[in-house]
């Protein structure tokens, strides 16, 4: 899990540089761009968000990120670090 | 400042508020889930990250994320806001960094991405006509595919929106040719707290009382909100040509800096590096002198002008001992422009901030040194660089990286709190302005009043009193008094 939360890491600090990446035809939800899944999903992994039903919702909804994925200067996969934290057991 | 697992276990957004905001923009565009929450409540306010990264909401979450799509819309939530006093904050990238898009209590955020439009390109006037939603990169690249380019390249470009630029007052890396965002915006639409909405029509100048269009520009929200804006545009350049010198300091830099642009000379760029910020972007230049400082200038437009001003202004710096270096720093600057430096420190637990400010020519070599001398006795282990760029007749903007090593927060947050003082009080004492592009936000708050004047201070306040009676529009921010029941986000360990 260290290489996906070292991603998740980077990118929630990032100002969502691949941001343009995203369609104009597509309405920007903030909470599914890039860096807002990681620092969901980063929280989460830290503990200190609850995997609860909306945000299992969020980050299941990774569109934008796989569209941003090219775009990305540093050439991290949000979407794969994204779903292994959310794939992972968060219970305790 | 509020634990995530808290601000995750309080109630949610009541549904007489949410079933009221879907009656305007639909239910589809009221978020009110916590994901969505708290994404909008945050921007790039380094004092944002720092509370994030530490499980930490900056302020509040906001009530609900709104996303009207129409002029219309935005009209209908504001008067129905101001009826109900519910406080709003504008979100378009969230791309400031100075906290003006953070919520302190009982804000909707006002999220403006669906205005996203590029709605005419008029050639012939040489104008662009476009939602304040539309993003900056994609901007650019609709007026680009025309011909044109819009002259306004931020760092932020691709992270930011048009509505953005105008409501900080940004500048973009091509300003001193080009002008900063209000020297380009001609005409615009906003909504005021009550609905009302205002048209200024674009027109090349007018002469009818003060400016309008100002009142709207730099507001970051607290006086109206922006939903459209005409800008300039510009033919793109035929040439673009890179002039890259060293300088033996930074007082013969800033020297030729303040010759060249009262020669009337207008490189698209102009940047000078301390030796500090320096030092990395020559590591490819062998010969590159120790202890000398970089400065890449860049002249566009016509072939023939740009060649002639960059030899003009290539013979005033040779005069006060520049040296013409290899092209390597130019290209390393127009491959990473957009880019940001700041991840891999937050994400290892420095506390990174960055400050810009405005100096006079004749103040610029001195406020350097005492900003560095005034960071590193505060802190011996922080890391100091600056540059300027953004030139005038008159002076430059200042860009300071102030980095402080990983630390306990408390200790982090208290020296971050008294770097920042340093830095703008130093600013004030020495004739310069606090702000140059960034804005004010939340965290210049504290030194308005020393910018502006007790009157000025007094009499922006009034504007907002008049425009805002009853204080819903982006509360708090731009030195502005705040709603009772304002969070605090400084000043906290």
């Amino acid at each position: 899990m260290a290489e996906p939360i070292a991603a998740l890491r980077f990118c929630a600090w990032c100002p969502n540089l691949c941001r343009s990446a995203w369609p104009e035809s597509g309405a920007q939800r903030e909470a599914a761009t890039p860096s807002a899944l990681s620092a969901l999903a980063l929280m989460l992994a830290e503990k200190r968000v609850r995997p609860d039903a909306s945000v299992s919702a969020a980050l299941g909804d990774t569109a934008m990120a796989e569209a941003c994925r090219p775009a990305c200067p540093y050439g991290y996969d949000i979407p794969a670090a994204v779903a292994a934290v959310a794939g992972a057991d968060h219970a305790g | 400042m509020l634990p995530m697992l808290a601000a995750q276990a309080a109630p949610g957004a009541d549904q007489a508020l949410v079933s009221a905001l879907a009656g305007m923009v639909g239910a589809g565009n009221v978020l009110a889930d916590f994901p969505d929450r708290l994404a909008a409540s945050r921007d790039r306010a380094p004092i944002a990250t720092f509370a994030f990264r530490d499980g930490l909401v900056p302020g509040v979450l906001p009530r609900a994320v709104v996303r009207p799509g129409s002029r219309e819309e935005v009209a209908r939530v504001l008067a129905w806001a101001n009826a109900n006093d519910v406080p709003v904050i504008p979100y378009g990238a969230g791309s400031g960094v100075l906290g003006g898009a953070i919520p302190l209590g009982g804000e909707i955020a006002l999220d403006l991405k669906r205005l996203n439009r590029l709605v005419a390109i008029n050639a012939t006037d040489g104008l662009a006509t476009v939602e304040a939603g539309m993003n900056g990169g994609r901007f650019e690249a609709a007026v680009e595919a025309e011909g044109f380019t819009c002259g306004h390249l931020p760092q932020s470009l691709h992270m930011s929106t048009v509505g953005g630029w105008l409501a900080c007052r940004g500048a973009g890396q091509n300003s001193t040719r080009y002008g900063k965002i209000e020297d380009m915006v001609v005409g615009l639409c906003a909504v005021l707290a009550d609905g009302t909405e205002v048209e200024v029509r674009p027109a090349a100048r007018r002469s009818t009382g003060p400016s309008l269009r100002d009142v709207f520009v730099g507001c970051e929200g607290t006086l109206g909100v922006i939903t459209e804006a005409t800008l300039r545009i510009w033919k793109r350049p035929e040439a673009e040509l890179p002039l890259v010198l060293s300088f033996p300091d930074i007082a013969a830099g800033l020297e030729a800096g303040r010759r060249i642009l009262q020669a009337e000379l207008r490189p698209s760029v102009f940047r000078l590096y301390d030796e500090t910020e320096t030092v990395p972007r020559v590591k490819e230049l062998a010969d590159f002198g120790k202890g000398r400082v970089l400065a890449i200038l860049v002249f566009s437009g016509i072939e023939r002008l740009a060649a002639l001003e960059r030899d003009l202004a290539g013979e005033i710096a040779a005069a006060l001992g520049a040296r013409a270096e290899g092209d390597a720093p130019y290209r390393h600057w127009l491959a990473h422009r957009f880019e940001s430096y700041s991840p891999p420190w937050q994400a290892s637990g420095h506390f990174m901030d960055t400050c810009e400010v405005t100096g006079a020519w004749s103040a610029l070599v001195e406020m350097y040194s005492r900003m560095r001398e005034a960071i590193l006795d505060l802190c011996p282990a922080a890391h100091f660089g600056a540059h300027w760029s953004h030139a005038y007749p008159e002076g430059a903007c200042q860009y300071m990286t102030v980095r402080l090593p990983p630390m306990p927060r408390a200790e982090g947050l208290a020296l971050h709190a008294r770097a920042w003082d340093l830095l703008q009080t130093l600013t004030v004492v020495m004739g310069g302005s606090i702000a140059h592009h960034h804005g004010a936000g939340l965290l210049r708050g504290p030194w308005m009043a020393a910018e502006l004047g007790a009157g000025g201070a007094a009499m922006l306040q009034r504007i907002k009193d008049a425009l805002d009676p009853g204080n819903i529009l982006n509360p708090g921010k731009l030195g502005l008094r705040p709603r009772a029941s304002a969070a605090r986000v400084m000043g906290e360990g």
